[in-house]
C-alpha cells in the first residue's frame, strides 16, 4: 500500500524509455509498451539498481526524461499563471518540476518487484492527437490498479504529459497544489519552496 | 412505582391492618423503661433545660453543613464506583493504565464555512487538453481543506500537543494513518498526489478502517479519537475539556466554533454538572411542595415554615457532610437529600399534628411536648429505625454509590428524626406555633 504511487509512478518512467524507441514514432501504444519492456527488462536483470537513488535519478535524467513533454507538462501545472510567469521563471520551473519527477520517479524505481502490467484499450481525442494509454498495475497482492498515460502529438511525435492513477491527474493535483500557494505567494517563492522540497528530498541529485 | 406502592401500603394500613387487628385479643397497657424512652426523654430534656444550648448546636451545625456543602463537586471518577476488589474495578485499570485509557473523547474540528469556501479546483488555462474535464482528476487534496499535505501537517501538530496532555491516553486520528505510512515508506514520497492516489486506490474496507473513521467523505471535517485516563486521580474533566479547545484554537485558522468536543467523556461530564445543576432545582421544588403541604394540613404558614426547617437542616447536614468528606455527586448520592426528605416529613406531620392536639387540650406547650414525645415519638423512633435499616442493606452493595445512597440516606432519616425530637418541639414553643399558651403558663 505504502509504495503504491511509487510503483504507479514507475510505469509513467517505464513509458517515457524514448532512446529505446525511435524517433517520429507514429503508434503511442506500441511505444509505451515498447519503453515498458525495456525498463522492466533491465530492471528484471539488475535488481541492485533499486536500491542506489543516485542511479535511479541517473537512468532517469538519460533514459526517460527525453519523451517527457516537460514545458507542455509545466504549463499545465500552472495553469493560468502560466502567462504571467517571466521566461527566466518558466525555465526554473521547468527544472525544478524536472528535478521534483526525478525524486518521485526515482522513489518508484526502488520500489519494483516484479508487479505486471495489463494493456487496455486506448482512449483517443476526437482529432486523435490526443490520447490515453490505459493499464492496470497486476499487484503480487491486493487489487489492480488503473493507470492511464496521456500522451499528445507534437510536431509528429508522441510527447507524454500526465499521468492518471486511480483517476487522479499528476498535473491537475499540482495544480491545485501550487494554485493554493500561489494565492499567498508569488511564482519566485513557490518555486524557492519547490526547489528547497527537491533539496530536502534528493539533495543536490536530481 | 414508589407513588403506587405507596398507595397501596396507604390502603391496606386503613384497610386490612384494622380487619386483622379486630381478630387480635388486646393485651394490657404497660410502660416500660426502654432505650425508646430513654431517647425520648432526653429529648425532652434537652428542649426544657438545654433549650438555647440546642439551638446552639443546632445553628452551628448548620453553618458547618452550608459550608460542607460549598465543597460539593460533581467531579468523580467512573472507576470509584466500583470496589477495587470487584473484576470490573480491576479490569478498567488495566484498561487505563496499560492499555491507553477508558474513557472515549471525540475532537472535531471542522472546516472554516464548513469547507463551503473552499475554492473550486483551478482550470487548465490556456492550454488544451481534452482530458482534463474528467471528474475527480484533481483528486481528494484538491477539494478537502483537511486532507492535503499542509493541514495534515498542522492535523499532526495537534495530535501531539494532544498525545502529550498528562490525562490523555491513545489518541487516534487520520495523523494516526500518515505516520503509518511514513513509517512503511521514505516520508518523502508524502505529497498532495501520494494523498489522493491513496485516499482513491483504498478500498471500500481499508478507508473505512484507515481514514473514514478521522475524516469526512468530503476531507472538510477531521476528528481525534481520545481515550482519557480515567482512573488519573487529578483527572478534572472541566479542565481538560477547555485545555483541548484551547490548544486546538490557538493554532492558526481554527476558529472556536469549527471546534466541537463530544463523546463519553463530554456526556459524562455534561450530566453531572447539569446533576449538580438540577440538585438546587430538585431541592427547591421539593421544600416548595413540602412547604405548601404543610400549609394546607397545617392550615398556618407559620407553622408550615417552622415545621419545614428541621427537614432542611437534615438536608444541609447530609449534604455538607458529603461535602466534608469528599463525597462526589453523582446519578445516586444527588437524589439523597429530596428522598430523605421526602420520607422523613412523616416523622414531622405526625409529630406536629400530636403536638398541637396535646397543646390544645391545656395550652401548655412543654406538657404538650412531653405527652407528644411520650407517645408519638415511640412511632416516630421505630419507623425512623426500620427505614434507616433498610436503606443501610444497601451497604453491601458492590456498586459504591449504592452503597453512599443507602448509608447517607439512613444518615439523613436519623438527622431529620433528632431534629423532630429536638429542634422542632423548641420552635414551636419558642416561636409559639400553635399560638399562645394559657396565661397562668406565661408567669
Amino acid at each position: 500500500m505504502q509504495t503504491l504511487p511509487a510503483r504507479l509512478c514507475l510505469l509513467l518512467v517505464l513509458a517515457c524509455c524514448s532512446q529505446a524507441v525511435p524517433a517520429g514514432n507514429t503508434d503511442p501504444e506500441q511505444l509505451m509498451r515498447g519503453a515498458t519492456n525495456d525498463i522492466l527488462t533491465r530492471l528484471d536483470a539488475s535488481p541492485q539498481l533499486t536500491k542506489n537513488r543516485a542511479e535511479l535519478i541517473q537512468l532517469i535524467e538519460q533514459e526517460i526524461f527525453p519523451l517527457v513533454d516537460f514545458t507542455r507538462a509545466a504549463r499545465l501545472t500552472l495553469g493560468h499563471y502560466w502567462k504571467g510567469a517571466g521566461d527566466k521563471q518558466r525555465k526554473r520551473f521547468i527544472s525544478e518540476m524536472r528535478r521534483l519527477l526525478a525524486c518521485t520517479y526515482s522513489t518508484a524505481f526502488s520500489n519494483y518487484v516484479g508487479q505486471k502490467v495489463e494493456w487496455l484499450q486506448p482512449r483517443w481525442s476526437a482529432d486523435r492527437n490526443y490520447v490515453e494509454i490505459r493499464v492496470r498495475i497486476l499487484q503480487n497482492s491486493g487489487s489492480p490498479v488503473p493507470v492511464a498515460y496521456r500522451l499528445w502529438k507534437n510536431n509528429g511525435q508522441w510527447k507524454l504529459y500526465d499521468l492518471v492513477v486511480e483517476g487522479v491527474s499528476l498535473v491537475a493535483n499540482y495544480r491545485s497544489t501550487f494554485s493554493q500557494r500561489l494565492q499567498e505567494h508569488d511564482l519566485n517563492a513557490l518555486i524557492d519552496e519547490l526547489a528547497a522540497h527537491n533539496a530536502q528530498r534528493c539533495g543536490s541529485g536530481g | 412505582m414508589m407513588m403506587i406502592g405507596i398507595s397501596v401500603a396507604f390502603v391496606l394500613a386503613f384497610t386490612l391492618f384494622p380487619c386483622a387487628a379486630l381478630h387480635l385479643r388486646p393485651g394490657k397497657s404497660r410502660t416500660r423503661r426502654d432505650l425508646v424512652n430513654t431517647v425520648t426523654a432526653l429529648a425532652v430534656r434537652l428542649v426544657r433545660r438545654h433549650g438555647t444550648a440546642t439551638l446552639g448546636v443546632f445553628s452551628a451545625l448548620t453553618v458547618l453543613g452550608l459550608a460542607g456543602m460549598s465543597l460539593l463537586s460533581v467531579e468523580n471518577r467512573f472507576l470509584d464506583y466500583f470496589k477495587e476488589s470487584t473484576e470490573i474495578y480491576q479490569g478498567m485499570v488495566l484498561i487505563d493504565r496499560k492499555l491507553g485509557g477508558t474513557t472515549p473523547l471525540d475532537v472535531i474540528a471542522d472546516a472554516p464555512d464548513g469547507g463551503k469556501t473552499r475554492p473550486s479546483p483551478p482550470a487548465a488555462g490556456f492550454v488544451e487538453d481534452p482530458f482534463a474535464a474528467e471528474p475527480g482528476s484533481n483528486g481528494i487534496t484538491a477539494t478537502s481543506y483537511w486532507f492535503n499535505t499542509a493541514k495534515l501537517d498542522q492535523v499532526d501538530r495537534l495530535h501531539t500537543r494532544l498525545a502529550e496532555l498528562p490525562h490523555t491516553g491513545k489518541v487516534l486520528s487520520i495523523a494516526t494513518t500518515i505516520r503509518l505510512l511514513r513509517q512503511l515508506k521514505d516520508q518523502d514520497n508524502v505529497d498532495n498526489f501520494f494523498l489522493s492516489v491513496l485516499y482513491e486506490s483504498l478500498g471500500g474496507g481499508l478507508r473505512n478502517l484507515l481514514i473514514a473513521p478521522y475524516l469526512s467523505p468530503d476531507g472538510n471535517q477531521f476528528r481525534f479519537a481520545v481515550r482519557i485516563f480515567e482512573s488519573d486521580s487529578t483527572l478534572d474533566r472541566d479542565h481538560l475539556l477547555a485545555d483541548i479547545r484551547r490548544r486546538l484554537t490557538e493554532e492558526p485558522d481554527i476558529d472556536p466554533e469549527q471546534v466541537h468536543l463530544t463523546g463519553m467523556l463530554v456526556l459524562y461530564n455534561d450530566m453531572l454538572h447539569s446533576l449538580f445543576r438540577s440538585q438546587i432545582l430538585t431541592l427547591g421544588v421539593v421544600f416548595a411542595a413540602i412547604l405548601l403541604m404543610f400549609a394546607v394540613i397545617f392550615r398556618s404558614l407559620r407553622l408550615a415554615l417552622v415545621s419545614i426547617l428541621p427537614n432542611l437542616f437534615a438536608a444541609i447536614l447530609v449534604l455538607g457532610l458529603m461535602g466534608w468528606l469528599g463525597i462526589s455527586l453523582d446519578l445516586m448520592t444527588i437524589t439523597i437529600a429530596a428522598i430523605s426528605i421526602g420520607i422523613a416529613v412523616d416523622d414531622t406531620i405526625h409529630y406536629v399534628h400530636r403536638t398541637r392536639k396535646e397543646f390544645r387540650r391545656e395550652r401548655d406547650y412543654a406538657a404538650a411536648i412531653a405527652r407528644s414525645h411520650a407517645n408519638i415519638g415511640r412511632a416516630l423512633f421505630y419507623t425512623t429505625l426500620t427505614i434507616t435499616l433498610g436503606f443501610s442493606i444497601l451497604a453491601l452493595s458492590s456498586f459504591v454509590p449504592t452503597i453512599y445512597f443507602g448509608l447517607l440516606t439512613g444518615f439523613a432519616m436519623l438527622t431529620a428524626l433528632v431534629a423532630d425530637l429536638t429542634l422542632l418541639p423548641l420552635l414551636l414553643a419558642r416561636l409559639q406555633a400553635f399560638g399562645k399558651p394559657a396565661p397562668a403558663q406565661t408567669g
